[in-house]
C-alpha cells in the first residue's frame, strides 16, 4: 500500500494569495547562489581533473606498491653495500685529495708545505688516473694512492721531504704496506732511486677538496658505490639526494627497487641514472653528507679556504737537492745535486738561496 | 453561440495553451531568459500560480508548497540553458521539475504522498466507472486511493480531480498519449474493482 494521505475538500488559498507570494528577485538570488556553488563541483573541468589525476594516482600507487615491496630488501641490499664501501674509504675527512697521472708521476705540495715525490709508473696499474690522499692532521701523516676507492700497490718508493721547524727528514714510502723509512738526517746513504728524477718542475698540486660541494643530507637518499669517484674518497656516508631542479623525479623513486643505479660526473655536476623493466630515468643528483660529517666538511673547507688565502713559502731545510726558481713561469726547478749529501741548496719562494751542511746547520747563499 | 474546438480548449484549461502563436512566443522568451537570467521573468509571471497550484495540491502545506515552487523556478532558471524547444508547451517542462521536487521533498523527509480530494471533481471519475455515485461510495474511494501505487494515483489526480487532457498528461509524464489512455482505462479499471470487492 502507499503511503498516501488524503486531504479530502481541503480549503485551497485563492488565486490572489497566491500570487503574493510571488517573488522573481528570491529566484534570481537563488539561481546566482546556486551558480556560485555549480562553479566547484559542478564543473566538467574540475570532474575531469579530478578523474584524471584519480587514474595517474591510481596507476602510480600500483607501480608504487609492486615496488615497495621489495624496497626493504634493496635497503638491505643498499646498507649491505654501503657497509662495504666504508671498509676501503678513509674514516678522516681531513685529507687532502690530489689527482694525478699514473705515467707522469706527481710532486706534491701538502698544505703544511711537505713535499712528496711520486715517480711515474708508481702504481703496477693500468690505470691512469689515481688519487693520492693526504692527511697530516693530528702529528700524523698518512698518504694512501687511490684508484676510485680502492688502495694502489706501490711498484716504485714514494718520497716524504717533511718541512720541520729546522730540519728536514727525507723518508721514503717503499711500499703503501709498510712504514714510512726515516733515512739518515744528514742522509749520507740515502739513495732516492726513482723516487725522484733528475730534474723535475715543481708543480704544486692544490688540494681539489674544495672541487666537491656537498650538500647537508635532509629526507630521502640514495646510498651509490662511490669508489670510482676519489673525491669522496675520504668522506663517510656519502648520499645523494636528486636536484629539486628535476622536476620529473617523483620522492617515491627513492623507494623503488631499481635494477641498477649509474652515477656520472659531467663539468663537476653528478647524474644518476635509474634504470628499471629496461627504462632509464637520469636526474641531476648532488652529494650531501650527514650532519656530523657535513660540519667536518664544513670546518675543513673553511680551513682550507684560510690555508689558500695564506700562501705557505716553500721553505724546505735540509735537502739534498737545489730547488731554482723558474722565473718564466713561477715554478721551482728541482735538481738532485749530489747523492752525497755533504751540503745542499735550495731556493725558497722568496729566491733566497741556502745552503746545509750534513750536520744540518745552514746559511745565506744568496 | 458556437465555440471554436480551440478555443474551448482554452476555455476549459486556460493554463496548458496549444496554440502555436502562444509555443512561437514561449520560445522567443525562452531563448531570451538563456542569454539573461531576468528575462526569465514573463514566464515565471505566467506559471507561478498554476505551478503552485500543482504542487499545493500534493503537499501538506501552503508554506510547503511555496517553498518547492520557489525551489522549482530556480532549478528551471538553472537548467534552462539545455532545455529544448520540442514544440511542447513549456508548463509540461516545469511540470516535471515539480514533480521531482515534490517527490525528493517525499523521500528526504519520508513525508507522505499527498492527495488532495474534492468532492466536486469526483462525478466524472464515477461516470468514467459506469457507476452511481453515493456517499458510501465517495468514502469507499478514498480509502481505495490509499492502495494505488503512485503512478496510478498521478493519473487519476491529474485526469479527474485537475482535469488535464490526455495529452497534457503524456506531456507532463513525458510518455506517449496511447500510453496515457491504457494507464488510465487499466487505473479505473482498478479502482472499480476495489470499490465492487469493498
Amino acid at each position: 500500500m502507499s503511503n498516501i494521505k488524503i486531504e479530502r475538500n481541503r480549503k485551497a488559498p485563492s488565486d490572489e494569495q497566491i500570487l503574493q507570494k510571488k517573488d522573481f528577485d528570491s529566484v534570481l538570488k537563488g539561481f546566482q547562489n546556486a551558480q556560485v556553488s555549480k562553479k566547484w563541483y559542478q564543473s566538467t573541468k574540475l570532474w575531469l581533473g579530478v578523474m584524471a589525476t584519480a587514474c595517474i594516482a591510481t596507476v602510480v600507487g600500483f607501480m608504487l606498491s609492486n615496488n615497495k615491496t621489495e624496497s626493504v630488501d634493496q635497503n638491505n641490499q643498499i646498507a649491505k653495500d654501503t657497509e662495504t664501501k666504508e671498509n676501503v674509504v678513509l674514516e678522516k675527512s681531513n685529507a687532502q685529495i690530489f689527482n694525478f697521472k699514473n705515467s707522469e708521476g706527481a710532486l706534491i705540495q701538502t698544505e703544511n708545505g711537505n713535499m712528496i715525490s711520486i715517480p711515474s709508473e708508481v702504481a703496477n696499474s693500468k690505470v691512469e688516473e689515481l688519487t693520492l690522499s693526504v692527511d697530516e692532521s693530528g702529528n700524523q701523516l698518512i698518504i694512501k694512492v687511490l684508484n676510485g676507492g680502492d688502495i694502489v700497490d706501490l711498484n716504485k718508493s714514494i718520497a716524504l721531504i717533511q718541512n720541520n721547524e729546522n730540519l728536514a727528514n727525507i723518508e721514503l714510502l717503499e711500499n703503501i704496506e709498510g712504514e714510512w723509512k726515516p733515512t739518515n738526517n744528514n742522509g749520507t746513504n740515502l739513495d732516492l732511486g726513482e723516487a725522484f728524477p733528475a730534474e723535475r718542475e715543481i708543480t704544486p698540486i692544490s688540494s681539489e677538496e674544495s672541487s666537491v660541494e656537498f650538500g647537508k643530507a635532509s629526507g630521502n637518499t640514495f646510498e651509490l658505490d662511490v669508489k670510482n669517484f676519489p673525491e669522496f674518497a675520504d668522506y663517510k656516508g656519502v648520499k645523494f639526494q636528486v636536484d629539486p631542479s628535476e622536476k620529473d623525479f617523483i620522492e617515491d623513486y627513492y623507494f623503488v627497487d631499481w635494477q641498477s643505479f649509474e652515477l656520472k660526473e659531467k663539468n663537476q655536476q653528478y647524474y644518476l641514472t635509474l634504470s628499471r623493466g629496461g627504462k632509464d630515468l637520469t636526474f641531476k643528483v648532488k652529494p650531501v653528507l650527514n650532519s656530523a660529517e657535513y660540519s667536518k666538511y664544513l670546518a675543513s673547507k673553511k680551513s682550507k679556504q684560510k690555508s689558500n688565502s695564506k700562501q705557505k713559502p716553500i721553505d724546505f731545510k735540509n735537502l739534498g737537492f737545489t730547488i731554482k726558481y723558474n722565473e718564466a713561469n713561477g715554478n721551482y726547478i728541482l735538481i738532485p745535486e749530489s747523492q752525497s749529501l755533504e751540503s745542499i741548496e735550495f731556493t725558497d719562494s722568496k729566491k733566497s738561496m741556502y745552503k746545509i751542511d750534513k750536520n744540518g746547520t745552514y746559511k745565506t747563499v744568496k | 453561440m458556437r465555440v471554436k474546438p480551440l478555443e474551448l480548449i482554452a476555455t476549459l484549461n486556460r493554463t496548458y495553451s496549444k496554440t502555436e502563436n502562444l509555443i512561437e512566443q514561449e520560445a522567443i522568451e525562452i531563448d531570451a531568459a538563456k542569454k539573461n537570467p531576468e528575462k526569465f521573468a514573463p514566464l515565471y509571471e505566467r506559471y507561478f500560480l498554476q505551478i503552485f497550484k500543482y504542487i499545493f495540491k500534493r503537499v501538506e502545506s501552503e508554506d510547503l508548497a511555496n517553498d518547492i515552487c520557489q525551489q522549482t523556478f530556480i532549478k528551471a532558471l538553472t537548467k534552462i540553458q539545455s532545455y529544448q524547444h520540442k514544440g511542447l508547451p513549456f508548463s509540461s517542462w516545469l511540470y516535471r521539475i515539480a514533480q521531482n521536487e515534490i517527490n525528493q521533498e517525499y523521500r528526504s523527509r519520508k513525508r507522505a504522498r499527498v492527495v488532495e480530494v474534492n468532492d466536486n471533481e469526483l462525478p466524472e471519475l464515477f461516470e468514467e466507472m459506469e457507476t452511481d455515485l453515493t456517499h458510501e461510495r465517495r468514502m469507499i474511494l478514498i480509502e481505495t486511493m490509499k492502495k494505488l501505487n503512485p503512478d496510478e494515483v498521478s493519473m487519476i489526480e491529474m485526469k479527474y480531480f485537475e482535469k488535464r487532457s490526455g495529452q497534457e498528461i503524456a506531456d507532463i509524464l513525458d510518455i506517449s498519449l496511447s500510453n496515457v489512455k491504457v494507464k488510465l482505462h487499466r487505473t479505473v479499471k482498478k479502482i472499480k474493482k476495489l470499490i465492487s470487492e469493498s
